[in-house]
């Protein structure tokens, strides 16, 4: 049975891709923010999954899983760092990470 | 019975060096008792850096010949060993630099984060395939987040760790839709079938591969700290611990165009005529931002930071070159560099140590009077910044505005030479700064009681790039012969 | 012999090295004594290879040495090696004799400042410097050498850091340089770019029908040897350069550095001859120098600015002897030159030294009982630049003034102009040397040198007054003897010492015949007395009228009014039209003008950097917007 073929595919990674990167240009928590390149990251994997399959080999899929663990990795920082902020009292807000500048 | 691919553990011997370091420092944390944890964690990280830059150099002399590893998933070849020499060379340095620094909490994780960033970066240096390329990224990426930010008590530490991560998290995501991109259209992950399929199926204007390529440049371009993907640098390198700053300055750089080369020539060698235009144009913005920029900064770190930008712009005009030429002078431009980069931070960390705050241009009045070692070496690398003879800084510069020269580019060679000239400005007014000011007006914090004994070991390690900075002026012709034997497995 | 000359140019930079590294270890007074033995081996070593130079035949006497090879790119190849010929034999041993006995002075010149170790080790480096600079055996070692040369004199013009002038000195000493070794270094990649070797056979490898790129390239390198030889129009930075220290004055102003622009010249003669209408420049550039700096220095109250301008009117003399070709007596000139410059820097230091600092000559005069040493010195060394006969500067002027005359018409008019300085030569000499010496002593010199302020004499060894310690007065006694011998070197053509020992290397174009150098030695010694007269009835006379003090004074400076109406006003005119058109924009206003227009750039762009991560993102965002459909347009 023919499913959607790869433009179709490709257009929904790239709607993740662009929803993602809306949300980290428009949203200031930083929570939202990192949620927000998940979306990229998860946008890329559909991408390379609907690749793997359309090529017929195997990088594409394995390439998806190790992007997850590094995308794991990767929140896990980032929580911590928001962590020590809520701890400092700090606001959860992007914008106020503005000392540094000029 | 499974077939499991052949290893080349040699050719990974490097990586696994840091590695076993990086554990063992993160067991150094748990296991050694509070006070030797310092001494036993740097020791054995310093170590770890020296083993990498032995492995390293046996992996040179036995890779004449370039061919893959881990079924071409990594190469084994020059041009990455040369990187993991210098890489592993700056990383030795920094921990030297690392080691005066004042605190007391996560000192053992803090040198295994330096040795996982660093064996990430010289994983990096063999990668050529999109999933290593980006696994490698990634590695040395958080790692350095993390290191940052360690100093978690401080709140421009922490703005630094989460302002690199957002936006180097956001550079990563181009970087990786744009191999999933290039893999769509091509169907393979490794760069060497990459450039092969495009040659064969004739893929260099397919939308596909070219707006793949520009992600992927996105990506690279911000690892580079090339401009308009510059403006995490500043920032970053300001908020960050000093030794990581200078570690960053010259590991990062190192590592993200010696990759850049490495992805472009290998498998983008048919849309060279997209991406050599558009990295001339990214050099001048590099240039004109970063010397700029750096004119108005008062904080010492800052303008570092834009000269870095600055260099990365001389650094690009060599690689937009696309020729062996431009591979030699960018392998041969980042020894100075990287050595003057860890060397210019590390004066700044002593004087930051000293002074217990920010070091802006003021504090530096009249410090090469106080502390003449540190002064006269931070003059050196104001000169070799600058380009001036007599430093590596120069053959550096020269080699690569002739690169572009021989591509035909006099006038990025120009823009090149008016850049130099701007930048004259602020390296020399920092040598002003030390020499021609008293400290008069910095009494009070200098020279009192409180300020430290002299630090041995950054001594040493500042000694170390003021001699790699003059001696690569000097000792050209065998660096110019390693670089030329580098670039040779580069198919240029 | 190659072996000496390698040692000759290190042993400097090991002691700066030494100095430098060994920092408070080392004693005040064991920096100097390592300093000067350093110059003064360098110098034994110069002499041994001077001897077994003899000992070669005539064309067998150019030596190159390679000391490892620093790039080699296919046909092109850089080595770090050194010529040794008869001309850079030359310069060496008065780099490194003339040098040693500066260093020497400068240990009781020095006495008590905080920061002596310092200057040792600039004056060693400098000494390095300037080997480098005649040793270096291609152009680009030619080029560094040049580079450091002008690095060292920064250093040590800046020497009283703490002195805002000396400063501001050390900068325009320092940008003005940078503007000659700029055409400079223009000049040296043309001629790699074309010939592909940067070895000096590389100037007589220059297409010679090519004559856009020999004039070029002769420009560039006269553009380098006019800002270091401080010659019209980039001659302001010297005069300044007064504010470092006699020694360096000495050493740097008067006998080395400066002159390394004839050297300069000498050197590439080839493509100076090829060039012949940049040859002309030259030489027409040094006439003028020599007039315009000789009126200047007549109305100078600063007796080191007086002798600075001197200089600059001398080493007119030696790019006129280059610039028509007559390379040997320019070099001869050199040499004497840096005997009795030299000699009158370090006696102006001992005046200097003995008044607490004072500089203004107004303020002196009456020294010669009180000073009788200095005074003879200064005598002699006065003589010599006149070019009293016999003398030192006797021989070598008139030769330069014949070689001229012997070039052609165009010769004779700077013949004419080289005449007029020798009178312009005698006239200030004397006014320096009646005013300092003779008359009545003024208040400062009573107060500092009279009966009363006795008793703590010559013998005091230090900073104090007197005639200064033996270290300061057994150099300056050798070079007396030189500035009053050394012109024996080459007496008219019956004895052509320097001549013989340079042709191998540098030919001279043309031979003055008898007459011409009798009138040249006959006028230029007329001349130079008419002068001596002049000065001493307007100077000189100030003892007969001791009792009226203030009548002779208006005396002096109606004559210096006159001066300045005949000679200064024009000079000077000169001088500010320079500054206005040559320093102000270059200098002044590259600091000004783009500084103010980067700067502002700069704010432009520091505002981009807003802080906030999202902009950043969006700027990122944006330009791969900008990227990929630039892309996706032209792919």
């Amino acid at each position: 049975m023919a499913g959607p073929g790869i433009p179709a595919y490709l257009g929904v990674a790239v709607f993740l891709f662009v929803t993602g990167a809306f949300g980290v240009l428009l949203r200031r928590s930083p929570l939202i923010v990192l949620l927000s390149l998940e979306i990229m990251l998860n946008g890329a994997n559909l991408a390379l999954i609907a690749f793997s399959r359309h090529w017929g080999n195997g990088d594409g899929q394995i390439f998806a899983i190790s992007v997850m663990a590094v995308a794991a990795a990767e929140v896990v920082v980032g929580l911590g760092l928001i962590v020590a902020m809520a701890r400092k009292k700090l606001n959860l807000d992007v914008d106020e990470l503005s000392s540094l500048k000029g | 019975m499974i077939t499991t691919p052949h290893v080349d553990w040699f050719a990974l011997s490097p990586t696994l060096a840091l590695l076993a370091v990086a554990a063992s420092a993160l067991l150094a944390a748990v296991l050694v008792p509070g006070p030797l944890r310092k001494p036993v964690s740097a020791t054995v990280t310093f170590a770890g850096f020296v083993g990498s830059f032995a492995a390293a150099a046996v992996l040179y002399a036995h890779s004449a010949d370039a061919h893959g590893a881990l079924t071409g998933s990594l190469m084994r070849d020059r041009w990455g060993a040369l990187a993991q020499l210098i890489l592993a060379g700056a990383g030795a340095l920094a921990v030297l630099v690392s080691y005066g620094e004042r605190t007391k909490e996560h000192v053992s994780e803090y040198y295994a984060l330096l040795a996982a960033a660093g064996a990430g970066m010289i994983f990096l240096a063999q990668a050529s395939s999109l999933l290593t390329i980006f696994l490698g990224v990634e590695w040395f990426s958080i790692a350095l987040y993390i290191l940052c930010a360690i100093d978690i008590d401080r709140a421009s530490r922490l703005e630094a760790g989460l302002k690199y991560l957002i936006t180097g998290s956001f550079g990563s995501a181009f970087l990786l839709f744009g191999s999933a991109l290039v893999y769509g259209a091509t169907g393979t992950l490794r760069l060497d079938l990459i450039g092969r399929a495009v040659a064969d199926r004739g893929l260099s204007d397919d939308p596909l591969l070219v707006v793949g390529l520009a992600m992927m440049l996105v990506g690279l371009a911000f690892k580079m700290s090339v401009a308009p993907f510059h403006q995490w640098t500043p920032d970053v390198y300001q908020g960050a611990p000093t030794p990581i700053s200078g570690f960053m300055g010259a590991a990062t750089k190192a590592v993200a165009f010696v990759l850049t080369i490495r992805i472009l020539q290998t498998a983008f060698a048919q849309d060279a005529h997209l991406w050599t235009v558009l990295l001339a144009v990214l050099a001048v913005a590099s240039l004109v931002i970063g010397n700029l920029a750096a004119l108005v900064q008062t904080d010492v770190k800052r303008i570092l930071a834009y000269s870095s930008v600055s260099h990365a712009g001389f650094m690009l005009m060599a690689v937009a070159a696309d020729s062996a030429l431009g591979g030699r002078a960018v392998l041969y431009y980042l020894i100075p560099y990287s050595a003057m980069s860890i060397g210019a931070f590390a004066v700044v960390a002593a004087r930051e140590r000293e002074l217990g705050h920010d070091v802006s241009a003021d504090d530096l009045a009249g410090y090469g009077w106080e502390r003449p070692v540190l002064g006269v070496a931070l003059w050196i690398f104001m000169l070799g910044f600058a380009g001036f003879p007599l430093t590596g800084g120069f053959i550096g510069k020269f080699y690569a505005f002739s690169a572009a020269y021989r591509h035909g580019w006099l006038w990025l060679v120009i823009i090149g030479a008016a850049a130099t000239a701007v930048s004259l400005w602020y390296y020399l007014g920092i040598v002003r700064q030390l020499f021609l000011r008293s400290s008069a007006g910095a009494a009070g914090s200098t020279g009192t009681p409180s300020a430290p004994p002299r630090d041995a070991l950054l001594q040493i390690a500042v000694v170390a790039c003021v001699a790699i900075t003059v001696a690569s002026f000097f000792a050209v012709q065998p660096l110019i012969d390693l670089a030329k034997h580098a670039a040779g497995s580069l198919p240029f | 012999m190659v072996a000496a000359a390698w040692i000759c140019l290190l042993l400097p930079l090991a002691g700066a090295l030494l100095i430098t590294l060994l920092g408070n270890v080392l004693s005040r007074k064991a920096a100097g004594v390592l300093a000067t033995s350093s110059v003064a081996g360098a110098f034994v070593a110069a002499a041994v290879a001077f001897v077994m130079m003899l000992g070669d035949g005539e064309h067998h006497r150019s030596h190159l040495s390679t000391g490892f090879t620093w790039l080699s790119a296919g046909s092109f190849q850089a080595d770090f090696s050194i010529l040794l010929d008869p001309l850079s034999m030359v310069m060496m041993l008065v780099i490194t004799g003339v040098g040693s006995l500066i260093v020497l002075y400068s240990i009781g010149y020095m006495h008590g400042d905080n920061e002596e170790r310092r200057f040792f080790g600039y004056m060693a480096l400098f000494v390095f410097s300037m080997l480098m600079l005649v040793q270096g055996g291609n152009l680009l070692l030619l080029l560094v050498g040049w580079g450091l040369v002008g690095l060292s004199s920064y250093l040590l013009i800046g020497f009283w850091h703490e002195k805002p002038s000396a400063v501001a000195a050390a900068k325009k000493a320092f940008i003005i340089n940078a503007i000659g070794d700029a055409t400079f270094a223009i000049a040296v990649i043309v001629i790699i770019q074309q010939t592909h070797i940067v070895g000096f056979d590389a100037l007589s490898a220059l297409n010679p029908d090519n004559h856009g790129v020999l004039n070029l390239v002769a420009l560039g390198l006269l553009g380098g040897a006019v800002a270091k030889s401080a010659q019209l129009p980039l001659h302001t930075w010297l005069p300044d350069a007064m504010e470092g220290p006699t020694p360096v004055s000495a050493l740097i102003h008067a006998a080395t550095m400066v002159t390394a622009g004839v050297y300069l010249i000498a050197r590439c003669h080839t493509v100076f001859e090829s060039a012949h209408q940049v040859q002309n420049i030259a030489a027409g550039i040094g006439a003028l120098t020599i007039v315009a700096a000789g009126a200047i220095a007549l109305v100078q109250t600063d007796i080191k600015r007086v002798i600075a301008y001197s200089t600059m009117s001398q080493i007119g003399y030696m790019f006129v002897g280059v610039g028509v070709g007559a390379y040997a007596s320019s070099m001869f000139h050199l040499m004497t030159h840096a005997f009795f410059k030299a000699l009158l820097f370090m006696g102006a230091g001992i005046v200097i030294h003995a008044l607490s600092g004072e500089q203004d000559i107004r303020q002196m005069g009456g020294l010669r009982k009180l000073m009788p040493r200095t005074y003879v010195m200064m005598l002699i060394a006065s003589l010599a630049l006149i070019g009293f006969p016999l003398t030192s500067g006797f021989f070598s002027k008139d030769a330069i003034l014949a070689g001229a005359l012997a070039s052609g018409p165009y010769g004779a008019a700077l013949w004419v102009l080289g005449m007029i300085g020798a009178l312009l030569t005698g006239v200030y000499t004397s006014r320096l040397f009646l005013t300092v010496f003779h008359g009545a002593p003024g208040d400062l010199v009573l107060r500092q040198l009279g009966p009363d302020a006795h008793g703590q004499g010559a013998t005091d060894g230090g900073h104090g007054h007197g005639e200064g310690p033996r270290t300061m007065l057994i150099p300056v006694a050798i070079l007396t003897v030189l500035a009053l011998g050394g012109g024996f070197i080459q007496v008219f053509d019956w004895w052509t010492g320097m001549q013989t020992w340079l042709e191998s290397v540098v030919p001279s174009l043309h031979e003055p015949t008898g007459w011409q150098e009798a009138i040249s030695s006959i006028g230029a010694t007329l001349l130079g007395l008419v002068g001596v007269t002049l000065g001493w009835t307007v100077y000189g006379s100030r003892k007969d009228t001791a009792p009226k003090p203030s009548r002779s004074l208006e005396h002096k400076l109606y004559f210096d009014e006159l001066y300045d109406r005949i000679a200064y006003a024009p000079a000077a005119f000169i001088a500010r039209f320079v500054t206005r058109v040559v320093e102000e924009p270059l200098v002044i206003g590259s600091g000004d003008l783009v500084g103010h227009v980067t700067r502002g750039a700069g704010e432009k762009a520091r505002l981009l950097q807003n802080g906030l991560v999202r902009s950043y993102a969006l700027l990122i965002a944006l330009s791969f917007a900008v990227m990929g459909i630039v892309f996706l347009a032209v792919r």
